[in-house]
């Protein structure tokens, strides 16, 4: 195999400004541009929450100091109040932000970027102009979303779902006309990144990876990766149809999701639809056969970051490797047939709601299986509270919370109750912060050294680490209480209810926590961005890890590795016989003679 | 564990042509699935609504039927493109390629026939849902067209780079172009003929 | 760094879970829905106990591994890829459990959206929402609806209060006027979204009479019997004359006295970060009062209760007012509904309603099939 590894040719590293910052078709360097480019959308989807929290907790209050100064524009009204329509489109653009903008290009972007090549042994990822491409379709969008905030009847207001006929009749809403088709846009450019990222990523896991590094061989986030992509090739898709259509009906005058005969307004001489012939359904079957595989898009990476950091810090091989693979690619399969659990109330008929009911259940078996072999992992193991590992040990422990609040929902007579209420809110908040966002920071914080070449500040991550999960609790767990209690979702303000008025302090609870959380953001910003510049030097391998990025030095060199490595056994050969009297690691490259053991450069 | 067998390695050049047409299958993939969201909202509003105009009655049939043919041969044409490519004849390759391309814009003109005689009838995208779904999955198809207009002009012009060894350019663009043919044999009895 | 990193992450994890409720907030809310609402509280609280058990084993599982296996001196993980015989035991088990979880719905799930009562049995109500209103519309004597009825002026229409009989099944057919809306009542585990161009229907039973108690200023769910012993004011909405009328203020949680407040999201909610109700004694001497199945002009003094609407809510957003789109739900004995439905006709047969043209505009003229 040297041979070969001789004898291709390596492209220098650029040096040009544009070549090395810009147009690089370096995964790492596309993958910092992800990084931050997500970094900026979570602030903005943060910080719209922070607006929304107000208004919710102080019902038409002036917002303190930034109401007062953007009186009477964007969300607020002359005294500086969030308005109707503004908190309908704060919650609107921070899901679409979150989920879209933040969540799915740092688990794809930026992880799936930096490790793949890295975990397998490759020098960059299949196609790299491809990937190039990706990003810089993933940044107009991410701009043209943006740019809504700035028309004069604002950015879309019909919820991250969209449902027609609510967004697709200008008239109904006032985000529903040129904000709505600005997001549609956003969305569908959003959808060929993201599809052109799937298929560049599967290509380069089937065929790039180093030799001896069997599927049996290859890291758990790799694994999650892999089944990631294809549904982001086979899922995403499905969303640009679905935006097309609905873009149709709002530019071209199709009906598709209009029914005959609605009357907007007080006009009542001729319908608003007076063609027609359309099903608001069946707009809401296709989002959600993409939006519920997207659901997993947005938690599979997190599982496979948090197997990787519990296998190396609890010292111990993954209990049940295989299994951890199935269960990725039976959640997969599950995943493209459950999508029915988020309608239904909305009319479906009875019979599916039994059948989709049915497979929503199963789908918490491979979780449970993955919930159990991290357990069985952890057991008898010797842990290491580091900061990355604490914060997988708060993954574990909050998709816990947030898979068990789905039960609930998938029982289809109790979520005739709970539907669209918090209950449902602090569920995928639970699944998706508590769960992904944990797995992001700890991953963050874990291969911080080999983006940087230095580690991140301990003391303060631990100080952020502990007041996420402080405040996240805080915030998310009283959301069951409250959607108990009938507290609907994406509503101003509950007092206008009766039985809203007992709930309010609770909201005023959550929203001071949720300030608290979001506090502490801040910190981890700022000890990222201190710490990439000022931070302490790293060696190649300072967790003392086995995969195949921990060969190379920190930061990884423009080509990856020197030589292709070559793979001689699993991921996880902690605290092996093998491994015994150097250390309890054993790299995927040392060959099994004995004396391979390199502790890195 | 211990090392299994390490894999013999390809080339560097056969890793190259391989993975290029393992990306153009999934995107052909993800391609499918695209036109899958359009057909399945498609027989949706079709079967929800008992008076769908039957498409033999109200589109011309016959038209579509030429553009069918039209199609299927440039389908042939193309893959006797990449025949060519394959044993190194580089003018067959320019022929066959030029006329692929030729085929290519008369189906678009035929097309753009057909819509010019339909918009002046006043059927528009949003005269009736039939021919909102008309339009769109026509329209769709035909943006594909184009956009394989655009590789196959490209490939025409680099053709001096492809030989027997190097030609999977050659050969993605023919696996796209029978995908385009593939969705028209389906578009065609669905919209214009049930 | 190890170890308050562990003891915070247990004590977290504590803190976490434990969270109380912190206010006087119950924990599913009163359910009145003698049809099936005790099935769905039923199956929520059998989903709990699998629930429960599955998070104490598996966080219990993890805080103990936590603390018992944490790194120290001389501790060497077990090096272990995992047994088969566990394995099989946590994804078969789990999985029979997950697969009997669904089964039990079963029954409950087809008897809530497929066992309707026959119309004959039921008291049919039209509900037709449009941004941000309810609308209601009831059949006349002859039980039929709009322009298929040959007498079409009996129908009864009604924006913003649905009045219902206890104890008796309704069944509402609803479509939307314009967006999606969402028909939600908490108090009967009801919602059902509402479409345009499209019918869906709920059913449902109410078993319990909302009345405001005036000693101890909270509602009470009466049961026909109680109610029919207590002597219960109307309120002005509803007498549509001199009665109670609802205020909306705060009430000081230390002395107990209530301050009105007129803008209904009103200020002094920053401070108490709540909104509590009231009702003022009329002004004029007597006032009408329900009592033993008639009502009767009475002092207002006489009167224990107030009879008090439960609320309708829409549970889909449908626009920049989704968030104000409230009904009323008035439950009421037989009797009191028939008094209601007979005077609302006598006032619309009067006076007209504003209603009726959007019915036969948008329902009739559209949906005539949906009648
Ligand atoms: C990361 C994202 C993520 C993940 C992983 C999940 C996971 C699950 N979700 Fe969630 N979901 C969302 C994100 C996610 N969801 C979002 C964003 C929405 C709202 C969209 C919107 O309307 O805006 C939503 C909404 C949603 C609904 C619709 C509710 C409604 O609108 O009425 C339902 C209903 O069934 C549901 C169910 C589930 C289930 C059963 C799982 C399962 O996969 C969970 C499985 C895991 C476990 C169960 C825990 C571990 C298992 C064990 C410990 C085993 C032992 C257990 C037993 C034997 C009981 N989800
Ligand atoms: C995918 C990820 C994701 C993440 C990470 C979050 C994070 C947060 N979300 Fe989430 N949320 C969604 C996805 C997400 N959300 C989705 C999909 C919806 C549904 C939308 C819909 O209904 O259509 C939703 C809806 C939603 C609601 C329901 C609103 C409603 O229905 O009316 C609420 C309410 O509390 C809420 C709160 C929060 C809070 C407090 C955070 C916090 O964790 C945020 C923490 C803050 C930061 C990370 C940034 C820190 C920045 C600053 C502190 C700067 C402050 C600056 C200024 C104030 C100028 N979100
Ligand atoms: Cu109507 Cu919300
Ligand atoms: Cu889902």
């Amino acid at each position: 195999m040297s041979a070969e590894a001789h004898s291709e040719h390596l492209h220098a590293p650029p040096t040009s400004f544009y070549r090395k910052y810009v147009w690089s078709t370096d995964h790492k360097t596309i993958a910092k541009q992800y990084l931050f480019t997500a970094f900026f959308f979570l602030l903005l989807g943060g910080g719209l929450a922070m607006l929304f929290r107000w208004q919710l907790a102080y019902p038409n209050q002036p917002f303190p100091i930034l109401g007062k100064l953007l009186r009477s524009s964007f969300v607020f009204a002359s005294d500086g109040s969030v308005t109707p329509d503004g908190y309908n489109q704060l919650v609107t653009m921070h899901g679409t932000i979150m989920i879209f903008f933040v969540i799915i290009p740092i688990l794809v972007g930026a992880f799936g970027n930096f490790l793949i090549p890295l975990h397998i042994g490759a020098r960059d990822v299949a196609f790299p102009i491809l990937n190039a491409l990706s990003y810089w379709l993933f940044l107009p969008a991410g701009l043209i979303l943006f740019a809504s905030f700035f028309l004069r009847e604002g950015p879309a207001a019909a919820g991250w779902t969209a449902y027609p006929p609510l967004s697709d009749l200008a008239g109904a809403a006032p985000g529903s006309g040129t904000g709505q088709v600005l997001w549609l846009f956003a969305i569908l450019l959003l959808g060929f990144s993201s599809i052109l990222g799937g298929l560049n990523f599967l290509t380069t896991i089937i065929k790039m990876r180093a030799p001896g590094l069997t599927w049996s061989r290859l890291p758990l986030i790799t694994w999650a990766q892999f089944v990631t992509a294809i549904f982001q090739t086979l899922a995403t898709p499905i969303l640009a149809s679905a935006t097309v259509m609905m873009l149709a009906d709002k530019l071209l005058g199709t009906t598709l999701f209009l029914p005959k005969g609605i009357f907007l307004g007080s006009d009542l001489s001729a319908p608003t639809t007076a063609v027609g012939g359309g099903h608001p359904l069946v707009w809401q079957h296709v989002f959600w056969f993409y939006s519920h595989p997207a659901v997993y898009i947005l938690v599979l990476p997190g599982m496979g970051i948090a197997s990787d950091l519990i296998a190396t810090f609890a010292r111990k091989p993954i209990f049940g490797y295989t299994a951890m693979a199935a269960s990725l690619v039976g959640i997969m399969g599950l995943g493209y047939i459950v999508w029915g659990h988020h309608m239904f109330v909305s009319g479906m008929s009875p019979v599916m709601g039994m059948a989709f009911m049915t497979s929503t259940m199963l789908i918490a078996l491979p979780s449970g299986v993955k919930v159990f072999n991290w357990l069985g992992t952890l057991w008898n193991s010797s842990i290491r509270f580091t900061v990355p590992m604490l914060h997988a040990l708060s993954f574990v422990s909050l998709f816990i919370i947030g898979g068990l609040s789905g039960l609930f929902m998938a029982a289809t007579p109790v979520d005739i109750y709970i539907h669209d209420t918090y209950y449902i809110v602090a569920h995928f908040h639970y699944v998706v912060f508590g769960g992904t966002l944990f797995a992001v920071f700890g991953g963050l914080t874990f291969w911080f050294p080999k983006m940087f070449g230095r580690e991140m500040n301990k003391k303060w991550g631990f100080v952020h680490w502990l007041l996420t999960f402080v405040g996240f609790n805080a915030a998310f767990f009283p959301m069951h209480f409250l959607g108990e209690a009938g507290h609907i979702r994406r509503v101003a303000t509950i007092t206008e209810y009766e039985f809203g008025g007992v709930l309010q302090p609770m909201n005023v609870w959550i929203t001071w926590s949720a300030f608290l959380l979001g506090a502490a953001q801040l910190i981890f910003l700022a000890n990222f961005f201190a710490s990439a510049f000022k931070g302490k030097r790293s060696e190649a391998n300072p967790w003392k890890s086995n995969t195949l990025e921990w060969t190379t030095p920190s930061p990884v060199p423009f080509h990856n590795f020197d030589r292709i490595p070559t793979v001689y056994r699993g991921p996880y050969e902690y605290s092996s016989a093998e491994a015994d009297g150097r250390g309890d690691w054993a790299p995927q490259d040392a060959p099994p003679d004995g004396r391979g053991h390199r502790a890195g450069h | 564990m211990t090392a299994t067998a390490i894999p013999h390695a390809l080339s560097e050049h056969e890793q190259r042509v391989d993975r290029a047409k393992l990306g153009m299958w999934m995107f052909l993939g993800s391609e499918v699935m695209f036109f899958t969201g359009f057909l399945a909202a498609y027989i949706a509003l079709r079967m929800s609504d008992p008076a769908w105009p039957r498409g033999h009655q109200v589109l011309n049939w016959r038209l579509a039927a030429v553009n069918t043919v039209v199609l299927i041969t440039s389908s042939l044409t193309m893959a006797l493109a990449v025949n060519a490519a394959q044993r190194n004849l580089r003018g067959r390759l320019r022929g066959c390629l030029a006329l692929t391309i030729l085929l290519a814009v008369t189906f678009l003109v035929i097309k753009g026939f057909e819509y010019a005689h339909k918009i002046h009838d006043g059927h528009t995208p949003g005269s009736h849902l039939f021919y909102g779904t008309y339009f769109l999955l026509t329209g769709f198809h035909g943006l594909h067209v184009l956009g394989g207009i655009v590789a196959l002009t490209l490939v025409l012009l680099l053709s001096k780079r492809f030989d027997s060894r190097w030609n999977a350019p050659v050969e993605n663009v023919g696996l796209y172009w029978h995908f385009v043919d593939i969705v028209w044999i389906f578009l065609f009895p669905t919209l214009y003929l049930l | 760094m190890k170890t308050p990193g562990r003891r915070t992450l247990a004590a977290g994890l504590a803190a976490g879970v434990s969270l109380p409720g912190c206010t006087d907030m119950g924990w599913l809310p009163p359910n009145i829905n003698g049809a099936y609402g005790g099935t769905i509280d039923g199956l929520y609280y059998k989903i709990m106990v699998v629930v429960a058990v599955a998070f104490f084993v598996t966080e219990g599982l993890l805080v103990y591994s936590i603390v018992r296996f944490r790194a120290s001196a001389g501790r060497k993980a077990v090096y272990s890829h995992g047994s088969k015989r566990t394995e099989l035991l946590w994804s078969i088990v789990p999985g029979f459990i997950l697969i009997w979880l669904a089964l039990v719905q079963k029954d409950a799930w087809f008897h809530i959206r497929s066992e309707f009562p026959r119309d004959a049995d039921a008291l049919v109500v039209q509900v037709m929402p449009e941004q941000f209103k309810w609308n209601f519309r009831y059949a006349g004597k002859d039980g039929k609806f709009g322009i298929d009825d040959p007498d079409a002026t009996d129908d009864v229409v009604s924006r913003g209060n649905l009045h219902i009989p206890v104890n008796r099944n309704v069944v509402t057919r609803m479509s939307s006027k314009d967006v999606i809306h969402s028909f939600f009542l908490p108090y009967l585990r009801v919602k059902q979204d509402v479409l345009p161009g499209m019918l869906t229907r709920v059913w449902f039973a109410a078993n319990r009479i909302g009345a405001w108690n005036l000693k101890t200023h909270r509602l009470e769910l009466l049961t026909p019997e109680e109610f029919e012993r207590a002597k219960v004011g109307l309120p002005t909405t509803f007498a549509r004359g001199p009665g109670f009328t609802l205020r909306y203020g705060v009430r000081d949680p230390a002395t107990g006295r209530f301050t009105p407040q007129d803008d209904p999201s009103g200020a002094g909610k920053r401070k108490t970060g709540r909104r509590d109700l009231d009702y003022e004694p009329p002004r004029a001497e007597k006032v009408p009062i329900a009592r033993g199945g008639k009502v009767e002009e009475l002092p207002w003094q006489e009167a224990g209760y107030v009879l008090h609407p439960l609320e309708i809510a829409c549970a889909e957003l449908c626009g920049n007012n989704h968030f104000t789109m409230r009904g009323m739900l008035w439950v009421e004995p037989e009797w009191l509904f028939l008094r209601w439905l007979e005077g609302k006709a006598a006032d619309q047969r009067e006076n007209g309603d504003e209603t009726l043209e959007l019915w036969m505009n948008v329902w009739d003229a559209q949906h005539r099939a949906y009648n």
